[in-house]
């Protein structure tokens, strides 16, 4: 049976009167939360401290200001001849209710040299899941098993991605400035609901990569469009109530009551950044940040490219190795290149992406050498409804 | 070259892909046409060339050039406009080097005939060519050898999905700067034509003026 849309249609029309008046306080929302940051600009580093100290006890995330927060950095000039590198990946999870358990990880990646050498590299690789200690993951001091699915098979994802692109950076030239890009974020917040062991052992690995990246040089960042964070909104939130986090809960006791409700990071940049221009430098204070990138302590700031604000991350060496320019240039030309999305990003993506196509025919591909190898195809009931349901 | 003498040529000698250009491979074949994927961008052959596309046995089949795409391989993908001022043409290419990847030119060729060993025959083989296989050009000789006869015109006249009167048109023209005597090569093919379309005077008058020598 289809959807009930008649059903629905009374919550969606009070969905749009909430989001009219939502949009209505936006404007005068925001401004609010200029107002704080451009008031409070000069005392940045009391700032600094006070997010240092308050992070722990704040209700929501904090981004810790790194520069006078109201800053805006010039585009700087791109260099004529660079490489750039990005790895991207994509899976096919497992399925209990398919013919045989097992996961499917494929990596992309891709170089492009830019100048008087133009150069285009591109690769993909993909890898199939099957065996005991591929689709469990052992804790050897309790024994406890850890089924490599869902977010364990997208943390093992992300770890592959930065492995490969550790591995094309190797070999990236150096006589000519570098840069390797990630999509999304290079904080692991996916690791966050996951037991401690996974997240040490996926962390520890991942880190490693990032280690890699240091000691070659090549700076790293992660690219993310249209970005949802709401770090910077925290610390507007923290120069709201001067720096006492902990009465937020009374003071706000429901969410509606929040005066920068519904507002994340990269609207306070929109109308405030010139075209090219980056916002002031912050650290990202969330948990997984904090207790566990040490020396890869993600920093982030914001970029305008053309109608978005993207969201530019990179370890906290990028930015005390004096990268900063060169990070900005180069990501802003990617975007420029790509219209609006770094074109190395798009390549990688689709050398990673998995179509449906794909998927179907690699489905056929199980069944028919599972046919040959005199296995009987199973379909569970379940899956056999969805796919012909009994009328 | 007479008949004979072409029959006790070793196969090898004469079709060895060492002495052809492979161009292409192709991606998508029928009985009665193929499509093959440029290797190099932009660089597909001439519309109306001749070109060979390898077989699994000693069976190649002849194609004619009736169509040539370029753009995105991707389902989707779409060509953007990236000129802008001081950049344009050859200097796009130079300035984004990925386009040489996610770009593909692709032709489609009509299949005229195959090599049964040495001899060249002008009907539809019995298999189309496989998926994956690589297509060559056609050098003059080859051109010279299959324009011994004129059996393809009829199949290709008549075909409802060709640019048909273009393409032999096209055709005809190139493999006459094949032959050492080009205009008693394309005097002979227009009496072909004349044979053919005796019933349709204005088709056929259209075409001789498209393949007549420049005086």
């Amino acid at each position: 049976m289809t959807l009930d849309v008649l059903a629905l249609s009374s919550d969606v029309r009070a969905m749009s009167i909430m989001l009219r008046d939502n949009l209505r306080q936006f404007p005068d929302r925001v401004e609010l939360a200029r107002q704080l940051l451009r008031e409070q600009a000069a005392d940045w580093e009391f700032w600094q401290q006070a997010v240092e100290e308050e992070t722990a006890h704040s209700p929501f995330l904090l981004a810790k200001p790194l520069e006078p927060m109201d800053l805006s950095h010039d585009l700087p000039l791109c260099p004529e001849a660079y490489t750039v590198a990005a790895s991207d990946g994509s899976q096919i999870d497992v399925d209990y209710h398919g013919n045989a358990v097992c996961y499917i990880v494929n990596v992309g990646t891709v170089v492009i040299q830019y100048g008087p050498q133009p150069a285009f590299r591109a690769g993909s690789r993909p890898t199939l899941g099957y065996l005991p200690h591929e689709l469990t993951i052992q804790d050897p001091k309790t024994g406890r098993e850890y089924a490599v699915e869902g977010a364990v098979l997208a943390a093992e994802r992300d770890l592959r991605e930065g492995l490969a692109l550790a591995e094309v950076a190797l070999s990236l030239p150096e006589e000519l400035p570098r840069l390797a890009i990630q999509d999304g974020t290079l904080i692991r917040w996916s690791l966050q609901g996951l037991d401690s062991f996974l997240q040490n052992r996926f962390l520890g690995d991942y880190l490693s990569y990032l280690e890699t990246m240091h000691a070659l040089p090549c700076p790293v960042v992660s690219y993310m469009s249209q970005p949802r964070s709401p770090e910077v909104t925290g610390l507007v939130r923290l120069l709201h109530v001067r720096g006492d986090v902990r009465s937020w809960r009374q003071r706000y006791p429901q969410r509606i009551d929040d005066p920068f409700y519904g507002i994340v990071d990269h609207q306070f940049f929109a109308d405030t950044l010139m075209e090219g221009q980056r916002s002031a430098l912050f650290a990202s204070q969330s948990q997984i940040n904090v207790n566990f990138y040490g020396v890869h302590l993600i920093h982030f700031f914001y970029l305008k490219i053309g109608r978005e604000v993207a969201r530019v991350e990179f370890p906290a060496w990028v930015a005390e190795g004096g990268q900063l320019d060169l990070v900005h240039a180069l990501v802003y030309d990617q975007a420029r290149r790509g219209m609006g999305y770094p074109t190395v990003v798009q390549r990688a993506h689709e050398q990673a992406v998995i179509h449906d196509d794909d998927r179907r025919y690699l489905q056929t591909l199980i069944e028919r050498l599972l046919v040959q190898a005199d296995i009987p195809l199973q379909t569970t009931a379940k899956a056999a409804s969805k796919l012909h349901p009994r009328v | 070259m007479q008949p004979h003498l072409l029959a006790k040529c070793s196969f090898r000698v004469w079709y060895s892909p060492h002495h052809m250009t492979r161009i292409a491979e192709i991606i998508e074949s029928t009985t009665t046409t193929f499509t093959a994927g440029s290797y190099e961008l932009l660089a597909a052959p001439a519309f109306g060339s001749l070109v060979r596309a390898e077989g699994r046995t000693s069976c190649s089949a002849y194609g004619l050039v009736y169509a040539i795409h370029t753009g995105s391989p991707e389902q989707g993908g779409r060509a953007v406009v990236r000129g802008r001022e001081g950049m344009y043409d050859g200097d796009i290419y130079a300035a984004n080097p990925d386009l040489e990847a996610v770009l593909q030119t692709e032709f489609m060729a009509a299949t005229v005939g195959y090599c049964d060993g040495p001899l060249i025959r002008q009907h539809l083989p019995a298999q189309p060519p496989p998926v994956h296989y690589s297509v060559y050009t056609c050098d003059a000789d080859e051109l010279v050898r299959f324009t011994k006869r004129f059996d393809f015109l009829r199949s290709v006249l008549y075909a409802g999905d060709l640019p048909s009167d273009e393409l032999i048109g096209a055709f005809l023209r190139q493999a006459g700067e094949a032959h050492t005597d080009p205009y008693a090569f394309l005097i002979t093919a227009g009496r072909q034509l004349a044979t053919l379309l005796r019933d349709d005077h204005q088709r056929l008058m259209a075409l001789i003026e498209q393949i007549r020598p420049a005086m």
